[in-house]
This record gives C-alpha cells, sequence and structure tokens, in this order.
C-alpha cells in the first residue's frame, strides 16, 4: 500500500514540475491585477502554494470556495501533515474522499467542529462568518470569541451577524487581526460565501498577522493642528490630527457611507431610528456601546453625548460651525447609553449627529465659566475614545502617536505613529526623496509629485487624486452682461477650461458636474462644452453683442464695452494666474479680461449684496451631501432682506423646474428617487449654467509600496487617515 | 668740517613709487651724512623728498606703492637696506627715533599717553611694567609736562597740541636713540609753541647728546638749530653746508630764492612785493630734462636744459650741484 | 553718564507707546481672517459674523487696541488665533528658544569667521586674498537663502549619506522624533546636526557683511598717523594690527554687533520656512498674514523693546571702549 502510494506521490510529483502551467506562476494572474485590493496575499500564497491558478492563466478570485477546499487550503497554509484515521469524524467525509486527510488534520488540530449532527458539509460554500469563526480558532483566540456577547463590528449590518459568530466576527475585523474587510456600502455580509480572494485574504492574514511587519509609520503633513480640539478649530489639520485620537458614534467613509463606531447603529428609516413626520419634524435614536472607554480609562456613556450638544451650542465658546446641531429642540435621555433626539426640519447630517467630548473632564470647566473652553489644557492635551492617544507633541515639528491599547475597536497594529509637518513643499520634496518619510498625502503639488515619481516610482505608489475643491467664477445673472442664457454658454464654449487647469499646474481636468465626482449620483453633464471659440463667437452674435469696426472687441446690447473686470482675493496669485491664461482666450471673443484684485471680504460682500458682475475664488464640494453643493440654486437662496442676506445663490438665478427638483432633492428618501432628482438638476444646470466651474484640483498622495489599508481618494472631510489604526505593513 | 664719527651716511639713495598714473621718482639720489650728535636740517618744498628720505632711513616706506630701489643707507657703517624686518623693528624706537608733523593725530586716542610711552620703553629694554611706568614718568618731566604722575593716565585728547608734542618727543627719546628724525615735528604748531618745542628740543640735545635730523620747510627753524643744513630740490640734494654758510653765502641760486623770500624783520619797509621764486615745484611726473631747477632758475642756459649737474664740492664741506652756482 | 542713562530709560517709555500704537494700526490693516472659511460649503455667512464679533474684528482698531491694551496691563497678551486655546505668550515663549539657538550661533559663527576675514583683507589690500575674500563675500550677500538652502539639503540630505544609509545631515526640523528620553548629550548632539545647515545658509550672508564692515574700518584705522608712529616705535606688525589697529577698529563694529543683537530674536523668516524651523520668523509672518494680532503685537513688542534697549546699549558701550566719548 506504501509504495504504491508512494508511486502515486511520485507521479503527481513528477507532473507538477513537468507541467508549467500547474507551477505557481510568480509573475501575475490575467485576472488579478496588481492594483486588486488581495493581489499580494493571492501572490504570496500561491508562491506558497496554499492555493493555485487555472490552467488558462487566471485565477478567479470572485469563484466561490467549498467548505472542503478551504480546510485544504488551511491545513496547506498551515503546514500540517495529512491525518488519516481509520474512523472518519464527520459522517459526511469519508475515507475515500479527496478532502479526506485535510479534513481530518483540521479537526485534529481543532479547527473545525462541524455543522452540527456529525456533519461537515463539504460541498457547501463556505460563508464568510464561518470563515472567521474557522481562522478565529486556528489563531487560538476562541475562548476570546466566546466571551464577546455583543458585536462590534463597526458596520451597518451588524445585527444580521449570526450569534454563534458575534465573537468571531468581532475579533476578526479587529486591525491586528483583519481577516475580513468591509465592502463599499460598510456592511460585512456575513452571510454571504466567501470569494477566492476573501479567502486568500483571510489565510494570508493568518498565517502572517498583520502585526508581523514593522509597527511604526512616518507620515508628512504640511501643516501642524492648529490645536486638538475641533469644536473651535476649522483647520483641516486639526481634523487630520483628531483622527488620529477619537472615534465618533457615527463616522463616514471616504466615499460618503454612513457607519456606527462607537454607536450601535446608524439610526435609518430601514431600522426603524430615524422617524420624519409629517410636520417636517424629525426624531433619531442615538445608542453608543457599552463598555467602551475615554482615554483616561472613565466610561463612555450617554451622557458625555448629551453634553457635547451643550457645548455646541454655547454663544460663549467659538464653535466654527453648529450645523445641524442648532434644528435640535429636545433631547431624551433613554438610559446610559442611549438617547432620543428630535428635530426640527430635517438635514443631510441628522443621522451623522454630533462628536463626542468628556463630560467628566469638560465638564466642570463649562460649568465654572463656559468662555474657560476655549483657552482649556484641553486644546493641548485633549482626552478621547480613539485608537492613539499624543505620546509627543513638538509644536509645529512633529506628533508621535502612541497606540491605545485599550480601543474598543481593538489594539492598532501600528505602536508608534509619526507625524511630521513640513511647510514648505520643496523641503517636504527633499525628505521624501531621502526615504525617510512612508506616507504624504495632498501635500505636494502636481508637479513635484511627477518629479517623486519619476526618481522612487520604484519603491512608492503615487496617486493623482481628484480633489474636491475647484475654482469657481460665480456670475450675476441679473446684470446686463450675464442675463442671456446665450452668454452663458459662449463662455463655457470660448474658455479652454481643461487647459487652463493644466497650465495654472494644479490638476488634469476641469470641473464636469455641479456636484462632486465621488458621489453617487454624479454626471459628467458638462462634458459636452468642449473648447470651441467659433461656437462662442456665434452665441455672442446671436446675443447681439456687436463687434466694433476694427473686430478688436465687442459691446453688450446696451452699448458697454466689453471690458470684464474680475475681481479676486488679493495676494492670491494662482487666481491671478488663472485669469492671465484665460485673457487671451477672451481676447478671441472680443471681450477684454482684466484683473482686479481686491479684499477678500469686500468681494465676498459685493456677491452678498449684488452689485458684482463675476468674481473668482475657490469652493468645495462635500462628496457625502451633495446637497449642499446645489442649495445655491434655488430660487429662495438669493441673500435679501428678508433671509437676512444670508442666502447663497450669489448668481441670482431663478428657475421654477430647477426650484422643483431641488425641493424633491431634499424631500426623497430612497436612493432611486434622489438619484432621479439629482440627475434633473445636473442636466438643468448644464443647460442653464448658472455659475461657471473652473478647474478641479488634483491632490496627489505618495504611499510607500508595502503599506496596506491605504485607501486613496478624495473628500474634503474625510481624511486619509481615517483608517490609520487599521494599516500595516505587508510582509 | 665735522671729525666726530660718522652715524649716518646716505649714498645715492633712490626711492620711487609706482602708482596707476605712472612713477614717481621722489627721491631720486639723495646723499647726505649726518655725524653723531650732530644737527642736521634737510630743507625743501612740499614734495621735494625730505619726509620721503626720512621714512626711507627708518624702512618705512608703503609697499606697495613705494620701493627703495637703490643707494645704501649706512648706519654705524652698517647698511639699513640690507637688514631683514625685525632687526630694522629693533633699531626703530631704541637706536632711531621719529616724531611726525601732526601731533593730535599721532597718538593712538584709545590708550594713555603712559600707556604708549611704556610701550616704546618695554619693547625695546627689560625692564618690568613698574619700572618703565617710572621710566617714563621721568620722560614726562624732561620734556616738561607739569604733574607726570597725573598725566601718566590721561587720554591724548585731553591734552593741547603742544603738549602731544612733547609726548611724542618724551616717546621718542625714552630709549636714547642715536638719531632722533623731527620730520615738520612743528610745522603744525603756532609759533610760541614752535619755539618751545624747539628750546626744548636744543635742551634734550645738549643733555642727551644724540643727533638730530630735522626735516622743515622753514629756513629759519634750522636757523638756530642746525650745525649742517642740507637742502632738497626735486628728490635731490642741491646745496649742503654748515648752517653759517648757507645763510651767509647760498651758492645755488634755489637756495638763495628761498633766502630771499624769508619776510625780514629789520629791513626797512618797502611797498616792493617780497620776493618768491617764479614757477611751482615740477610734477614728479613731468621732470624737465636737465637740471630739475632750470624751469624757474634765473641763470639757466641751454646747458642747463640738457645736461644734469653733479653734486661739486665748491669749497670744504661745501656742495653745490649747478652749472652756474652764485659767487659767494 | 549716569544722569544721561536715566534720561534715555524714561524716554524709552514713551517711545514703546508709540511703537505699540503704530504697529497696531499697520496690523489692523490686515482683513480678518475668517473670510476664506467661506469655501467650506458647512459654514455658513451666519458663522463667519458669529467669529468675526467673537474676536473682535467687527470693531475699529482703536477700540481693539484699547481692549488689547487693557489686557497687556494686566499681564494678559491675549490668545492666539493661531493657536486657539494657547495664549499668545505660550504660543512665542515656544518659539523664542528655537530662534535664539539658531540666531544666536549663526550669530556668533559670523563674527567668528567674518571679522578676521575682514581684518585679513585690509592688512593684504588689493593682493589675492583680499579678491578672492571680496567675491565670495557679495556672494554670500547676493546668494537667495531659499535656493542655497534648498541646495545644501539636496547637498548633504539626499546625496552623501551615512553609512546607515540615512541622511548625511537631516534636511529641516530640529529634533529627531523618539529621542525624548535620551540623555543630555544624545539630545544635544542630535539638535547640534539639525542646526549646521540653517547656519552656514545664514551665516554664509553675514560674514559677508561683517567682513566688509570690519575691512573698511580696518583700512581706515590703518592709514592713520598713530599707526605710523607705532609702527616708528618698533612695535612688531602683529602688534600693530591687533593692538593699536583692531582697538580703535573695533568702536564702530562694537556699536553695530550691539545693535544687530535684537535681530536674532526676530529670526530669518525664509531660512526657518526652508529648514523647517518652528521659529520667531516663521511665526511672526504666519501671526500678521493671519491677523493673530495677539500674537503678532507680543513679537513685535519683544523685538522693539530689543531693539530700543540695545541701542542704548550700544551707545554705552561706545563711550565705555572710546575714551573720547563722553555723554552729560
Amino acid at each position: 500500500m506504501r509504495r504504491f502510494l508512494s508511486v502515486v506521490l511520485a507521479v503527481v510529483l513528477l507532473l507538477t514540475v513537468c507541467s508549467p502551467v500547474l507551477t505557481a506562476r510568480a509573475a501575475s494572474f490575467k485576472d488579478v491585477p496588481a492594483s486588486y485590493w488581495a493581489s499580494d496575499e493571492i501572490k504570496a500564497l500561491t508562491d506558497k502554494k496554499v492555493i493555485t491558478g487555472y490552467a488558462d492563466g487566471t485565477f478567479k478570485p470572485e469563484g466561490k470556495v467549498t467548505r472542503e477546499e478551504f480546510a485544504k487550503m488551511i491545513v496547506v497554509a498551515k503546514g500540517l501533515s495529512l491525518v488519516t484515521p481509520a474512523k472518519p469524524t464527520f459522517t459526511d467525509v469519508a475515507k475515500s474522499r479527496w478532502s479526506y486527510g485535510y479534513v481530518e488534520a483540521a479537526a485534529k488540530a481543532g479547527y473545525i467542529v462541524g455543522i452540527g449532527g456529525g456533519k461537515f458539509g463539504p460541498t457547501a460554500q463556505i460563508k464568510r462568518q464561518d470563515m472567521a469563526v474557522l481562522l478565529v480558532r486556528v489563531l487560538g483566540q476562541q475562548s476570546a470569541a466566546s466571551a464577546i456577547k455583543e458585536p462590534v463590528t463597526m458596520s451597518n449590518d451588524e445585527s444580521s451577524i449570526s450569534s454563534y459568530a458575534i465573537g468571531a466576527m468581532t475579533i476578526a475585523v479587529r486591525p491586528r487581526v483583519q481577516l475580513l474587510r468591509w465592502d463599499k456600502f460598510r456592511n460585512l455580509n456575513p452571510t454571504v460565501s466567501a470569494t477566492r480572494g476573501d479567502c486568500a485574504y483571510a489565510i494570508y492574514n493568518t498565517i502572517v498577522p498583520p502585526a508581523s511587519g514593522k509597527k511604526s509609520v512616518t507620515i508628512a503633513e504640511e501643516n501642524a493642528p492648529e490645536n486638538l480640539f475641533p469644536l473651535i478649530s476649522d483647520s483641516a489639520y486639526t481634523m487630520k490630527a483628531v483622527t488620529f485620537l477619537a472615534s465618533a458614534p457615527i463616522s463616514v467613509t471616504p466615499y460618503g457611507i454612513t457607519y456606527p463606531e462607537m454607536a450601535k447603529y446608524v439610526p435609518s428609516l430601514a431600522n426603524g431610528h430615524l422617524i420624519r413626520n409629517a410636520d417636517g419634524t424629525v426624531i433619531s435614536d442615538v445608542e453608543l456601546r457599552k463598555g467602551m472607554t475615554w482615554s483616561d480609562g472613565k466610561p463612555v456613556t450617554i451622557d458625555d453625548y448629551i453634553f457635547s450638544h451643550k457645548l455646541y451650542m454655547s454663544d460663549d465658546i467659538q464653535v466654527v460651525s453648529r450645523s445641524p446641531m442648532d434644528l435640535v429642540t429636545k433631547i431624551q435621555k433613554i438610559n446610559d447609553y442611549k438617547c432620543r433626539i428630535t428635530w426640527k426640519s430635517w438635514d443631510a447630517y441628522i443621522p451623522t449627529g454630533w462628536s463626542i467630548y468628556p463630560e467628566h473632564i469638560l465638564g466642570p470647566q463649562f460649568t465654572k465659566d463656559p468662555k474657560s473652553i476655549n483657552t482649556s489644557d484641553f486644546n493641548n492635551n485633549p482626552v478621547y475614545c480613539g485608537p492613539y492617544v499624543v505620546k509627543t507633541n513638538v509644536q509645529g515639528q512633529y506628533i508621535t502617536y502612541a497606540a491605545n491599547k485599550n480601543w474598543f475597536g481593538g489594539q492598532p497594529v501600528f505602536d508608534t505613529i509619526t507625524e511630521r509637518f513640513i511647510v514648505d513643499t520643496n523641503t517636504l520634496l527633499i525628505n521624501m526623496l531621502t526615504g525617510t518619510i512612508d506616507v504624504s498625502s495632498e501635500s505636494l503639488p502636481l508637479d513635484l509629485a511627477q518629479q517623486f515619481e519619476a526618481k522612487m516610482g520604484n519603491s512608492f505608489n503615487v496617486y493623482y487624486n481628484k480633489g474636491t475643491s475647484c475654482g469657481v467664477m460665480p456670475w450675476n445673472i441679473s446684470s446686463p452682461w450675464f442675463s442671456d442664457k446665450r452668454v452663458r454658454q459662449a463662455f463655457y464654449y470660448g474658455i479652454d477650461r481643461a487647459l487652463v487647469t493644466k497650465k495654472a499646474m494644479v490638476g488634469n481636468d476641469p470641473v464636469l458636474s455641479p456636484i462632486s465626482s465621488g458621489s453617487a449620483y454624479y454626471k459628467p453633464v458638462l462634458a459636452k462644452y468642449t473648447y470651441d471659440p467659433d461656437k462662442a463667437n456665434a452665441l455672442l452674435d446671436a446675443a447681439g453683442w456687436k463687434w466694433n469696426a476694427a473686430h478688436t472687441q465687442r459691446t453688450l446690447p446696451d452699448g458697454t464695452a466689453a471690458v470684464l473686470k474680475v475681481p479676486f482675493s488679493q495676494g492670491a496669485a494662482f487666481r491671478e494666474r488663472e485669469i492671465t491664461l484665460m485673457q487671451p482666450m477672451l481676447t478671441k471673443l472680443g471681450i477684454t479680461m482684466q484683473h482686479d484684485p481686491m479684499d477678500f471680504d469686500a468681494l465676498l460682500d459685493s456677491e452678498t449684496n449684488g452689485t458684482f458682475i463675476i468674481t473668482l475664488h475657490g469652493v468645495s464640494f462635500d462628496n457625502y451631501d451633495p446637497y449642499g453643493s446645489v442649495l445655491s440654486f434655488r430660487s429662495d437662496q438669493i441673500p435679501t432682506q428678508a433671509n437676512g442676506m444670508q442666502g447663497q445663490n450669489v448668481t441670482r438665478y431663478k428657475s421654477a423646474d430647477m426650484d422643483k427638483w431641488l425641493y424633491a432633492a431634499q424631500a426623497a428618501t430612497t436612493s432611486a428617487a434622489l438619484n432621479e432628482a439629482y440627475s434633473h438638476i445636473q442636466d438643468i444646470f448644464a443647460e442653464d449654467l448658472p455659475t461657471f466651474y473652473l478647474e478641479q484640483r488634483m491632490y496627489p498622495d505618495e504611499v510607500r509600496k508595502g503599506l496596506k489599508g491605504y485607501d486613496h481618494f478624495f473628500s474634503s472631510t474625510v481624511y486619509n487617515v481615517w483608517n490609520v489604526q487599521y494599516w500595516y505593513w505587508f510582509k | 668740517m665735522d671729525n666726530r664719527e660718522v652715524l649716518v651716511d646716505i649714498k645715492n639713495l633712490r626711492t620711487f613709487f609706482y602708482t596707476e598714473d605712472g612713477v614717481v621718482p621722489a627721491v631720486d639720489g639723495i646723499d647726505l651724512t649726518i655725524h653723531q650728535g650732530e644737527v642736521v636740517g634737510l630743507v625743501g618744498e612740499s614734495g621735494c623728498g625730505k619726509s620721503v628720505t626720512a621714512l626711507s632711513i627708518m624702512r618705512l616706506i608703503p609697499d606697495p606703492p613705494g620701493k627703495i630701489v637703490g643707494g645704501e643707507i649706512f648706519f654705524h657703517g652698517e647698511d639699513l637696506l640690507k637688514k631683514s624686518n625685525e632687526e630694522m623693528r629693533l633699531i626703530r624706537g631704541d637706536k632711531i627715533s621719529m616724531i611726525f608733523q601732526e601731533p593730535m593725530t599721532s597718538l593712538n586716542p584709545v590708550y594713555t599717553i603712559g600707556d604708549q610711552i611704556s610701550e616704546a620703553i618695554t619693547l625695546h629694554q627689560k625692564i618690568n611694567a613698574v619700572e618703565a611706568k617710572k621710566r617714563t614718568i621721568e620722560m614726562l618731566h624732561l620734556v616738561g609736562i607739569p604733574e607726570p604722575e597725573r598725566r601718566y593716565s590721561q587720554y591724548p585728547h585731553e591734552m593741547s597740541g603742544g603738549m602731544r608734542q612733547r609726548v611724542m618727543i618724551a616717546m621718542a627719546l625714552s630709549c636714547n636713540p642715536d638719531l632722533l628724525i623731527s620730520d615738520e615735528a612743528t610745522t603744525a604748531l603756532d609759533v610760541t609753541i614752535q619755539a618751545q618745542i624747539l628750546d626744548l628740543m636744543r635742551g634734550l640735545q645738549k643733555k642727551l647728546g644724540m643727533a638730530i635730523l630735522i626735516i622743515t620747510h622753514n629756513l629759519a627753524v634750522v636757523a638756530e638749530m642746525a650745525d649742517t643744513i642740507n637742502i632738497a630740490y626735486a628728490g635731490k640734494i642741491v646745496e649742503s653746508a654748515t648752517a653759517r654758510e648757507i645763510f651767509k653765502s647760498p651758492r645755488h641760486p634755489y637756495t638763495y630764492g628761498l633766502l630771499q623770500s624769508i619776510p625780514k624783520f629789520t629791513e626797512k619797509r618797502t611797498s616792493e612785493p617780497l620776493p618768491a621764486i617764479e614757477g611751482m615745484v615740477p610734477s614728479p611726473y613731468h621732470m624737465p630734462k636737465g637740471c630739475s631747477f632750470n624751469p624757474r632758475c634765473p641763470f639757466a642756459t641751454e646747458k642747463c636744459r640738457e645736461e644734469e649737474p653733479e653734486l661739486v664740492e665748491l669749497a670744504p664741506g661745501h656742495m653745490v650741484r649747478c652749472f652756474h652756482p652764485i659767487e659767494s | 553718564m549716569r544722569d544721561y542713562v536715566i534720561r534715555r530709560i524714561l524716554g524709552m517709555i514713551p517711545l514703546i507707546l508709540i511703537v505699540m500704537i503704530v504697529s497696531f494700526a499697520i496690523f489692523s490693516m490686515v482683513p480678518n481672517p475668517f473670510a476664506a472659511l467661506i469655501e467650506n460649503p458647512r459654514i455658513k455667512r451666519s458663522d463667519i459674523d458669529r467669529l468675526i464679533k467673537a474676536w473682535g474684528f467687527d470693531l475699529p482698531w482703536y477700540m481693539r487696541f484699547f481692549r488689547w491694551f487693557g489686557g497687556v496691563i494686566r499681564g494678559d497678551w491675549g490668545p492666539s488665533l493661531l493657536y486657539p486655546g494657547s495664549s499668545a505668550r505660550d504660543v512665542i515663549a515656544l518659539a523664542l528658544p528655537v530662534t535664539v539657538r539658531l540666531m544666536g550661533i549663526e550669530f556668533l559663527v559670523a563674527l567668528a569667521i567674518g571679522l578676521p576675514i575682514g581684518i585679513l583683507s585690509a592688512i593684504k589690500q588689493y593682493s589675492m586674498t583680499d579678491y578672492v575674500v571680496t567675491v565670495v563675500s557679495f556672494m554670500g550677500m547676493s546668494m537667495p537663502t531659499f535656493w542655497f538652502g534648498l541646495l545644501l539639503m539636496m547637498l548633504f540630505s539626499v546625496v552623501l549619506k551615512r553609512p546607515s544609509g540615512m541622511p548625511l545631515l537631516p534636511p529641516g526640523g530640529i529634533l529627531t522624533p523618539g529621542l525624548e528620553e535620551a540623555s543630555f548629550w544624545v539630545k544635544f548632539l542630535d539638535r547640534a546636526q539639525y542646526l549646521v545647515m540653517p547656519v552656514i545658509v545664514l551665516a554664509f550672508s553675514s560674514i559677508g557683511s561683517w567682513a566688509r564692515y570690519m575691512r573698511s574700518s580696518m583700512l581706515e584705522v590703518i592709514r592713520q598717523d598713530y599707526i605710523r608712529t607705532a609702527r616708528a616705535k618698533g612695535v612688531p606688525e602683529r602688534s600693530v594690527i591687533n593692538k593699536h589697529a583692531l582697538r580703535n577698529a573695533m568702536i564702530p563694529i562694537v556699536t553695530l554687533i550691539a545693535l544687530s543683537v535684537p535681530a536674532i530674536v526676530g529670526g530669518a523668516s525664509i531660512t526657518e520656512t526652508i529648514f523647517n524651523i518652528p521659529g520667531m520668523g516663521k511665526l511672526i509672518i504666519a501671526a500678521e498674514t493671519k491677523a493673530d494680532y495677539p500674537t503678532a503685537m507680543v513679537g513685535l513688542m519683544l523685538i522693539s523693546i530689543l531693539v530700543i534697549v540695545f541701542n542704548l546699549l550700544a551707545d554705552i558701550v561706545y563711550a565705555w571702549i572710546d575714551p573720547r566719548i563722553k555723554y552729560s
């Protein structure tokens, strides 16, 4: 018998050696590009022969895996020897089965216990949560898993995890474990079958856990945070730094998907925790997880959350923004972890709520004197409930963060993170060229990033992300200049926006829609306005803009010369350059464009009062809430005495059609309705052109190869360090 | 004739200055002898090379732009021009001292006068500071400065011009030099002070016995003091004789002209203008051909314009450089 | 002298007050920093108005001045806008030692190298040494600091490396993260390596200036008569320069040094930006452009007071080292 087996083995080995197709191809599979999320793990495991590709050179990463196939994978990965006992452990895995040795080995090692009734279910596809359960056993954390009664998975489908898998799933998404990843909608999909890609990833992280690599990383930023208290600071850098330090009840992914971090769920109409009443009021529930602690050890309760609202609403504190907190009419405490909030009217940010601050620290200061919060020590030595705490802060130079081992989501992978602040972009480039920096996001301008890539492209990935800031030239539609739609279209045809963007060295593409290109509802409706000066001239002719005798300049129908002064913020050299680039293009249309540097306050005032003709400045898109970007096209948003000059519709655009769809978007509750509304909004925009968009800025990221977990994207409110506790070095 | 030993013997000294505009032959063949203890005058107009001669003896010509290009300066029989810088340094202030024209600027303003004199002493003699101070105060007393102990700690700007010149003299004589060179030392002082200083120098000379080379453009200064007078013109000595001889019978037309132009107190009043030598001292870049005095000489002939006269001994001890010397 | 000093000190008080008012008025010309927030879609006009009111930007500048001044008298220099939560004084107190360290060392290095070079240049005027020094001085004074700084960083950080692979000198910064618990010497040496390049950049231009000042002062002094006197005394050349000439040449230099000291506190904003040094230069510029008037005022008052005090000190020192100067 033994001799027979050895002959078989020899033949099999020979075949393996001779057949190049079956050999693990160290290069790549046709269907697993380097950018595939699990390509590193697939490659590593194929090298180790834990998994193999197919004869046609593919890997089929989306294929499903049966339970017995998975058993084989894990046994091979762990290097266990096959076990062939006389009596099979499971009734449905007979000795004659090909997977017998593997299943028995796995059973012997204690990895698998079966599905009950003595069965194993070898041909069933393995579900993601079962994979988690199995691998948690492999990691030896089974007892820890069974001690966990409530899931902490920070996913939107947390409640759909089977009760036996609660502990394993919680452990499986911990930073130092990372067996499963959330999908784009922040779901873990526990009952969905695992794909070959999923298995490769999970098994690799089982045998080479994330914490096997170097446990530190160095990140470069342009500016240091002003302080560490976002309540009273508008600085993006403060927000970025606090991302390391503070978790929030509800967080947002860069793709605009909310998910429950410190809270147990995101209040929504679907789960019944969000109610929109007929009278326009809204009710939402906020329920925090149990057992969370602040970094000083004190427990987190709903009292902290309720207290935080007081901070936002205090007039003595220099709060930067209190939207939508100012819509709250009542907060009712239900128990130590839950409260119910009543809101005056709907706002897209209601489900997200507000940030949570520790009452046991800020409360006494607030009671004594609310103004003292502005200068409180909390600004520089805060206490939050997050994955990291500040270890050293050298003002203006660097901050080192130490991992908060007791973070409710599990111990972060990196023990230390160093964030270095380098203001001058040339100096930053030099520092990056020395190789001492691992990550630099949105700090190098486009040209320097390209230089960096040319030199260090072998060890760094450079991602050219579209930014959320753009340039905008709002025009006054009630002025004789821009009241005619044809003139507005002429500007879009007559200005080569793509060229201006490229030449100003900030990006590659102009803005193609009034809502963010990261939004799910985005349609590039402005792409039809390609550069066409002839068409532009034809439109101006049709609008009655006459040329002078020498054919050098036009006049408007009312006789004024076509000389356009464009105000921009004094000292903004960049805007000055854009105007210089546009001047020759407008000259072709018979319009003289002139620079008009101005005090920015005065510029904004002229927009509010409607005394302007055109201006040039920047604006940001909100990835999460596209409504904010288009609200300014509603006719009731025109600043008037009635609304205290508070409206943002400075272009004075009025359209009944647009109003109709804007109200529809505000009232919509299903994504289909939202989709339809935004589609119409964008189409109407492209036709009426209420404002002129210019460049979309590009912010390159530079990331050392081998850093897992880094997600390059763009968002004006979510920073690239949003998931820093999950980053690790691939080993 | 002087039967004292020769102290300084200058033979055919030539010191030129090399400037951007050309070469200036400031001293172009000067012969001069000083005997021990003798008071010798060197007289001439500005630019005739007298100061340069003095600085050449001291080897203090600034190089660039100046350079001693030829000749010999024998001091105690040794040619100073062949000595090293260090050897010269030891001689300066110790064996040969010099005092200068501007007492107001010739002393260092940030050190006390006492310190400056003591420095001269300690540089050349092996005595300690206390001894040096004592000697300094002695010198101050010697040159006639009242309250020398108090004055020791004073700064130059706290003293008048005359006082400062006395200090300079004290400093120059503090090491008992063999030769004191006085380069227009009294020119910048007013007349009464001038007389005082000259008296002082005369007295010191009798007391200490050093030789003095008095450089001046003022014949009156040397009249009383000098044993021998040398008249210099355009870088050369044109007449050399005892003081008596010069004043009694000048032989060179230039000397004669100089004497004529001194206003005399005893002459009766006339309405005639004071006689002056016509013309100007020639520019050193454009020396006239032949005798350098010929353009201004009332007795110049064709020969004077062609050839340069040599220094000739017309009478014992009386040297003249002229083709047509005036009859005695 | 004592009366003079007292009078000067009393005169400083109205001067400082005037400086305060004028600076404040000029700062107020910078627009409020909140207008730019409008770009953020979540911030509304009402938020901006609220912030303007909270920080007092809705008041006219003289009202704001009185409010600020009232705080100053009570010892409260105001909160910082750049760093909410920190007081203006704290913010300055963090940046000040960094700047003083950098600028102080640069100052000493520049003097230690520049002054001797200037002296050498003067002694050897028009020689090859002089020309080389002059050319290099002018190069240093004309070199744009940001360009030179970046060039140095490219050379010493990217091109040149230590055996371990790390850059030879760190490109910017002041400390290495992670050494907070190290011993004093380790930290000292760590800080020192960060100072090498910025000091080179800054000193290179100041060395040029100091060398030029020293050279011209020295040249003037060397031509003086008392230097000639010293040489005539037999003072060795080295002492002529170091004792006689230098003491006089240093008089204007010492006053210049005293007047330059306040600049140490002001920092160098371009160099600090390039080398990522969180110093006073960068801070004051940021405070001025972002209308953080409390911080800008603290910084400005510090520098103004130092300038005024050191002006007085310069005058006192001047009187102390030049015996010719007397105040009544």
